[in-house]
């Protein structure tokens, strides 16, 4: 063995392949997609219930894509692998951090529901709230993408800040209304990407050609 | 496997690496799964580029000499194997590293 084997270097390669197909990063692409729409459904004229049950529908079926292409693209590729306490101990730091996302947005978005109709803080407000909202989408990726040693989260982070600052400054600045695309060029350029990579672990591990179907018996 | 010693210079000492380790495909797999907690066969695969043939023939030399063990869980009620390493494993291939280390440490260029 001339090379020097780099144990640690050997189980982050390990660690990548997991999101190697890049699905991770379609769904996401598709959930900042989900989000200009849920801009759209806030103006349709149906029940809070209406428009809650519609997101909550469009949500699970991209889960479920995503689901179902861990399960039918990558894992008869890739297989199965469990990782040690450091993977899992930074696993639930990330969990713990979304969690506590989560439940900050939510108190910010009661604050702000409760203030929106202070006359001072209105145009302050709706300025400086994109900006925030942004900052708090690229740390909470950023976050996310170091914890787990997934970079392309950093980038993502960045495409979920854009479109609500677009929106709102091109409104304000050039008085034009970018609609949907605000949302559709940042989604595209992680879905482009994304899909691009996926053609590409498609290719390049193609889906073994094993004796039985429960081949792991074999080995006993 | 024993611990082997070249601060002599005796190059006999070679003679005393575990073969079961020494093998190119099995130092592959023992990497592996050191690394990680289990896998399963496809990733083994993946991730070595070893044949299904050879792997399988591997993985029972190793199983044979207690270096891995096979673990049966249930993925959606289908049976499914992973193989981690055993503690004999752990210790075999920890043995190996330091060994190789000491060999190969001062060599002439």
């Amino acid at each position: 063995v001339s090379e020097n084997i780099n144990l640690q270097e050997l189980e982050r390669k390990a660690w990548r392949s997991v999101f190697e197909d890049r699905l991770y990063d379609i769904f996401l692409g598709l959930l900042l997609l989900h989000m200009g729409f849920v801009y759209y459904i806030s103006k349709l004229e149906t029940t809070f219930l209406g428009r809650t049950s519609l997101n909550l529908g469009i949500f699970l079926i991209l889960y479920l894509g995503l689901w179902a292409g861990k399960h039918y693209i990558t894992l008869p590729r890739i297989g199965r692998v469990k990782f040690g306490a450091r993977r899992k101990s930074r696993l639930q730091t990330v969990v713990i951090i979304t969690f506590l996302v989560v439940l900050l947005t939510f108190s910010l978005t009661l604050v702000g529901i409760a203030f929106k109709d202070q006359p001072d803080g209105s145009t302050t407000w709706r300025l400086l709230g994109p900006v925030l909202l942004g900052t708090w989408f690229v740390l909470f990726f950023g976050l996310a993408g170091y914890f787990l040693e997934y970079h392309r989260l950093y980038l993502v982070g960045v495409m979920y800040a854009l479109p609500e600052i677009v929106l709102t400054y091109s409104n304000v600045l050039l008085g034009v209304n970018p609609g949907f695309l605000a949302w559709l060029l940042p989604a595209g350029v992680i879905l482009v990407i994304g899909a691009v990579h996926l053609r590409r672990f498609i290719h390049q591990h193609p889906v073994p050609q094993l004796p039985e179907t429960e081949l792991n018996d074999e080995v006993r | 496997m024993k611990s082997a010693n070249n601060r002599g210079g005796d190059l006999k000492a070679i003679g005393s690496l575990d073969r079961l380790v020494h093998e190119p495909a099995r130092l592959m797999i023992l990497a592996l799964l050191y690394v990680v907690e289990s896998a399963d066969f496809t990733f083994l695969m993946s991730q070595t580029g070893l044949t299904w043939g050879n792997l399988s023939a591997h993985l029972s030399k190793l199983e044979g000499g207690g270096y891995i063990e096979v673990e049966k869980e249930f993925v959606k009620r289908k049976p499914h194997t992973m193989l981690r390493l055993t503690e004999a494993g752990r210790e075999a291939f920890r043995d190996y590293r330091r060994s190789m280390a000491t060999f190969l440490e001062g060599l002439p260029d």
